[in-house]
């Protein structure tokens, strides 16, 4: 257990995953290195990764495939998937992320930011899935994000779990009934519902990296959590008051860079701030640095306590065990209410 | 037996969630509610088919949920993400995704199917389907599916632009694209796989779905409810890739086959009779209703079909349903001329849309070789009743039955999809 109790994180840059799909002992040390979560492709949402024309440089892997495998290779972590409805919808991006949290027994999250910093933009004012060529698109900023997270976690419960039922005797797998369409006409519209029911641990986590304090504001009962890049104190207050972070509103987590030889004096004066309910390590972005962070920095705020390290003491929690929702302590996901027009008659069980 | 050929046959599980037919969930004791979307039933398709030496397992999707009431595979896991899952815990069986060129950016599925290939080591597939149930479109903000000729065109100018950019990875230079309904300028970032980019399936039996398949596609997962009909698609699309300057040998005809086996005849009709009277009654006239795009409900259960249902399901303009099983279907009705009461019983051995076979596995090995030794096929895209205990008969029995005649592979020799495929003609190309 940590000193603090507080849960400590990373961040994996695209080139971070490519080298882990590639190298599965990278990965098993990953798995054992004692963190509770990992967030996949934090420099595909980060404005501020630096830009070619087309896009980022460097390299990448689409972020829901990529934590899904590394999911099912590195079962002690919990995996969030960085994403934003640019080139993505919000159907199908809620779909896969359902999927992963299936898959990997509630282990899943999304963390949405306005753009993908590897996409080409597309045209200003309508990139949001305009290029799909399906309708006219929608500009990128924090109220489309807003209205895609509310889409989102309405279709991640327009499936309620305790419909299935699979009574082999009357031959009724789920009360078709108790599915409801989210009809939800905003930015975007979508019917709903969704292709699975909803996940062991209620709902994926979802988390919104934030740049400034009006995404903070926009993330305000949308979103679980609320990442703010550490680079900013001066500015923590103001997207804390905006997002009413930890008490209405959403947690917030510092992500923090993982470099420096001050990292354990700092990541100790972030976790001691009553604001902050946890923190996300980012290495820099090249390979060689996710290899540098594994072998020397982490195991220096493990001996700190900062960090939980590869074997938890017996009887204390493990962050190797768990939902995502429970390594990051997170209450249940708040009911929406049942209120939307049944998907299907209700069934007839079979007389036997 | 017609003269032999060099290499083997191909062979694909389609998975369809538990098994093709709708009371799979109720059949084998292993299954509980949460099999759709348990890692741990996937695992063991996974491990049963790399067992069989199977070349691939195939995924239908689409973006929408039909009734799960008495049907447990309505619950549909996202393709790309349960296959990326399954690929960490297999190491050579192929996995193949259906996804949408209506309901995805080009873009973005680009780099999504390539990053399913990079993180599986080349096993990828993407079945092309430009998606034909209505229920999707609300998913979308549409009100209803695009007409089927622009579905099509839509699909070509976008699987082009995937092709594009799947090459863009490679070489680093950048896609400049203007078309009439994708414009970009770009290229991506993922790593190229070792089979260069995933193998392309085309789903479909249309007259344009099969050009498209004869120019682009790789493999073609197509319905065929006879041998000879089958021949002539076979040599149709053959075709149009040697017109399109391609070797014949680079597109794989693998028709579904819908399977009941038992260790006799009459026990694999029983399996098929119980698992047709478990499911819902009105199952098999739902079926009917969306694949002729009618209401089968109001048709007389003891006439014929009318022959006016049958001229417009012929009619490539009339929207519903797919043309592909349209054609399949009437071809199979003005044959024998049943009442729709005898045609939906008729189907539950012989298959309606794709072609059914009940019977044992040696049968079904003689069936293999007959259609495969007559140039009907080169491999099929098996479909088991239900897939728990279909795919454990297909790996111990049917596949040991398949090897000893010379048809099969005994193990894995190559490492990549695209590798098995040119296995199959008896090339050894790994890489494209």
């Amino acid at each position: 257990m940590t000193s603090h109790g507080k849960p400590v994180g990373i961040a994996l840059s695209g080139a971070h995953l490519a080298a882990l799909l590639a190298d599965r002992a990278l990965t098993a040390r990953l798995n054992a290195a004692g963190l509770p979560f990992a967030v996949a492709g934090i420099d595909r949402i980060d404005p501020a990764v630096p830009r070619s024309r087309d896009g980022a440089a460097g390299r990448t892997v689409e972020s829901t495939v990529a934590a899904a495998a590394l999911a099912a290779r590195a079962p002690d972590l919990g995996w969030l998937a960085a994403a934003a409805v640019h080139r993505d919808h919000p159907y199908n991006l809620a779909r896969r992320i359902a999927s992963a949290d299936h898959l990997s027994g509630g282990r899943s999250g999304l963390v949405l930011g306005l753009r993908m910093s590897f996409a080409p933009p597309g045209r200003a004012g309508r990139e949001v899935w305009g290029g799909a060529g399906l309708t006219e698109g929608a500009p990128a900023g924090p109220e489309t994000t807003r209205d895609a997270a509310t889409a989102i976690r309405a279709l991640w419960q327009s499936w309620p779990a305790e419909s299935v039922v699979a009574d082999r005797e009357a031959r009724v797998y789920a009360h078709g009934d108790q599915i409801r369409h989210i009809d939800h006409r905003g930015v975007f519209d979508i019917d709903g519902p969704l292709t699975v029911p909803a996940t062991p641990q209620g709902s994926p986590v979802l988390a919104w990296r934030a740049g400034t304090t009006g995404e903070a504001a926009a993330a305000r009962g949308v979103a679980d959590i609320l990442i703010w890049p550490a680079g900013q104190p001066d500015r923590l207050g103001a997207a804390v008051a905006a997002a009413a972070a930890g008490t209405a509103g959403p947690r917030l987590f510092l992500e923090v860079p993982a470099g420096g030889g001050d990292l354990a004096a700092r990541l100790a004066g972030y976790l001691a701030d009553e604001r902050v309910a946890g923190v996300i390590l980012r290495p820099a972005g090249a390979e060689q640095a996710l290899r540098e962070f594994l072998a020397i920095d982490l195991p220096g705020l493990t001996v700190s306590g900062l960090t939980a390290g590869g074997s938890a003491a017996p009887g204390s929690a493990d962050p190797g065990r768990g939902t995502l929702r429970e390594r990051l302590s997170l209450p249940a996901p708040e009911p929406l209410p049942a209120t939307g027009r049944p998907a299907f008659p209700p069934p007839v069980p079979a007389l036997t | 037996m017609p003269a032999s050929r060099q290499g083997h046959v191909i062979l694909g599980v389609n998975a369809l969630v538990l098994g093709y037919l709708p009371a799979a969930w109720l059949w084998d004791p292993r299954l509980t509610a949460r099999s759709p979307v348990d890692a741990g039933y996937w695992r063991h398709v996974g491990a049963v088919a790399e067992r069989g030496t199977l070349d691939a397992l195939f995924l239908a999707d689409g973006p929408g949920l039909g009734d799960p009431s008495y049907d447990a595979n309505a619950a549909r896991l996202e393709p790309t993400v349960n296959w990326a899952a399954l690929a960490a815990a297999t190491e050579r069986v192929g996995l193949i995704a259906t996804a949408s060129t209506t309901f995805n950016d080009p873009f973005e599925l680009a780099e999504r199917l390539l990053s399913l290939d990079y993180a599986s080591g080349g096993r990828a597939g993407w079945n092309i389907v430009t998606t034909r149930h209505g229920q999707a479109a609300g998913n979308f903000g549409l009100a209803g599916l695009p007409e089927r000729g622009d579905r099509y065109e839509r699909a070509a100018e976008f699987t082009d632009l995937v092709l594009a950019l799947w090459e863009s990875a490679a070489t680093g230079r950048e896609v400049d694209h203007r078309g009439s309904h994708f414009t970009l300028r770009g290229r991506l970032r993922v790593p190229p796989s070792p089979q260069g980019h995933p193998v392309l399936i085309q789903a479909g039996g249309s007259a344009a779905g099969r050009r498209l398949a004869g120019t682009r596609a790789e493999g073609v997962f197509s319905a065929e409810l006879t041998k000879a009909g089958a021949i002539e698609h076979y040599r149709e699309v053959k075709g149009y890739a040697a017109a399109a300057g391609r070797s014949p040998a680079e597109v794989k005809i693998l028709p579904g086959v819908l399977l009941s086996l038992g260790s006799t005849e009459e026990e694999a009709r029983r399996r098929s009779d119980q698992l047709h009277e478990l499911g819902p009654a009105a199952y098999s006239v739902q079926w009917l209703s969306g694949s002729l795009g009618i209401d089968a409900s109001a048709l007389s259960l003891d006439e014929p079909f009318p022959e006016d249902v049958l001229r417009q399901a012929l009619d490539p303009a009339f929207a519903g349903g797919s043309i592909g099983f349209r054609q399949s279907i009437v071809g199979q009705i003005r044959q024998t001329r049943p009442t729709v009461r005898e045609y939906l019983r008729q189907t539950r051995y012989t298959g309606s849309g794709h072609h059914g076979f009940t019977g044992t596995p040696e049968q079904f090995a003689d069936h293999v070789e007959d259609w495969y030794r007559s140039g009907a096929i080169d491999g099929f895209n098996l479909q088991p009743d239900v897939l728990a205990d279909g795919l454990e008969v297909i790996a111990d029995e049917v596949v040991p039955l398949l090897r000893r005649r010379g048809l099969f592979r005994h193990e894995y020799e190559t490492t990549t999809l695209r590798g098995h495929f040119a296995a199959a003609s008896g090339r050894k190309a790994e890489t494209v």
